[in-house]
Order: C-alpha cells, then structure tokens, then sequence
C-alpha cells in the first residue's frame, strides 16, 4: 500500500511540474487534468487505509465535477475568448 | 504526502501571482484549489473538502474565465515620428479623424480606450507593453499590428471596412505566437 501511494504522489508531483513549466497553454490544460485524476486515486487509497467510507463521497464529487471547468478552459481558448 | 500537497500549496499560489498571462494563473488556481483540498482531506476535514471541491474547481473557474471575457481596458499605441511628438505641434486632422473612429468603435464594444503615443521602435513596443492595437503610419497606407491575444480584432476589421477614411488605406497584421 505504501508503494502504491508513493508511486502516485510521485506521477502526481510530474503532472504539476508540467503544469509549472508547460509551454503552451494546452500542456497546463493536460496537466490539470492528469493532477485531477491521480488525487482521486489518491483520495480513494485514503479512504481505504482510515476505512472512513464518506470519504469516498468526495472522489465521487471530483470524478463528476472536475472536468467541467477544464471543459470551459477548452472552449475559451478554441473560440478566441467567447463562449 | 502532507508535506508535499503543503509545498504545492505555496508553489503554485506564488505562480499564480507572479505569471504574465492571466489564463496561465486560472489553471495555477484550479491546481491550488485541489492540492489544498486534498490538505484538507488529510487534516481529517472532509465536508470542507467536498465544499472547496465544488467551489473551486467548478465554479470560480467559471467564474474567473467569464471575468476575463469582459476584460475591459483596450489599450492602442499610435506610432508617431519624434517631431511629432513636440508641445506645440497638433495632431493632423487626418489623425483626430481616425482615433475618433476608434474610440467610436471601443464605445460600441463596450471597452474602454487608452490610447498611447509614443515614438518607440515597433519591436520595443510589442515585447515590453501590453498592447491591444499598434498603429504606424506608412505614406498613405495604416499598418494595424493586433496583439494574439486581441479577440476584437475581426469585429475592428469589418468595422473598419465599413467607415472609410479619406486618406488612409489600412493594412491588417495579425502578430503570431504561440498560445502561452
């Protein structure tokens, strides 16, 4: 179990360095995304380890809400600043 | 892993305030509002982070991105040559002309105009200000440099098209870079 949570904060710690030094603006996009989905791992290998199961209630919230606001990132950038 | 998401914290919330490009520093805050989430999360405080989980990556993102859609100062350099520039000298009328238009057409777009004259060198200009529109005069054509970033720029075009000045043709360049 330690291994595996090492391993992910690890990839995740890469994601945001891509997100710090990216140069272009899809490249922080993509970071954004990667970093969002490996703390929901995370949160989830949290819960397992404190056996708290409302813990899990917050993963589910991430997975169903953290796209939109790259969603919206996207489309401002590919319609030139209208929506 | 708490020491971690606590370093990110201040990494990216000091990038956030330091970056040029103010959509740079919408998506340093997505990553801030998750990474102190999940400090949250740890701290054994998970209602609070269902909160900022919401807020933050869903609606102030929004939120920010429709700001920076009504971004609103819209900022022109007119190029003049330097005896131009003098106290005493008047613009041409020609000139007033011109800005008069422009500032008709940042009234019907609702921005607001700050117009700069100034006798720096064109590249000067573009890597040290913050510019919307660059304006030079060339014999009787208006060269109009348009920043990357200026999303007016088509609807100056067609406005332009339509109000014909007397002496000026115009000449439209479009300054590539790429998106940062």
């Amino acid at each position: 179990m330690t291994l595996i949570i090492a391993i992910l904060v690890i990839l995740t710690v890469i994601s945001a360095i891509r997100i710090l030094i990216g140069p272009s603006l899809w490249d922080r996009l993509l970071g954004l995304n990667l970093v969002t989905s490996k703390l929901m791992m995370l949160i989830i290998l949290v819960a397992l380890v404190r056996k708290q199961t409302f813990i899990l209630d917050l993963a589910l919230v991430y997975a169903l809400l953290s796209f939109m606001g790259i969603i919206f990132i996207a489309l401002f950038i590919q319609r030139k600043g209208r929506f | 892993m708490l020491e971690i998401a606590l370093l990110l914290l201040i990494i990216t919330s000091i990038a956030a305030i330091q970056t040029r490009y103010m959509r740079q520093a919408v998506i340093y805050l997505g990553l801030f509002s998750l990474a102190i989430s999940f400090v949250y999360l740890l701290y054994s405080a998970p209602d609070v982070a269902l909160a900022e989980a919401i807020i933050g990556s869903t609606i102030s993102t929004i939120l920010y991105i429709v700001a920076l859609q009504k971004y609103k100062i819209y900022t022109i350099y007119y190029k003049l040559q330097s005896t131009e520039l003098d106290e005493h000298a008047t613009m041409s009328l020609h000139k007033q002309q011109l800005i008069k238009s422009l500032e008709k057409f940042c009234s019907k777009q609702e921005l607001e105009t700050q117009i700069i004259y100034s006798t720096e060198d064109i590249k000067f200009i573009m890597e040290q200000h913050q510019y919307a529109l660059i304006l030079e005069e060339k014999e009787n054509t208006l060269v109009i440099y348009a920043h990357p970033e200026n999303y007016k720029f088509d609807a100056l075009k067609s406005f332009l098209e339509i109000e014909v000045h007397p002496r000026y043709h115009y000449e439209f360049v479009k300054v590539e870079e790429d998106i940062l």
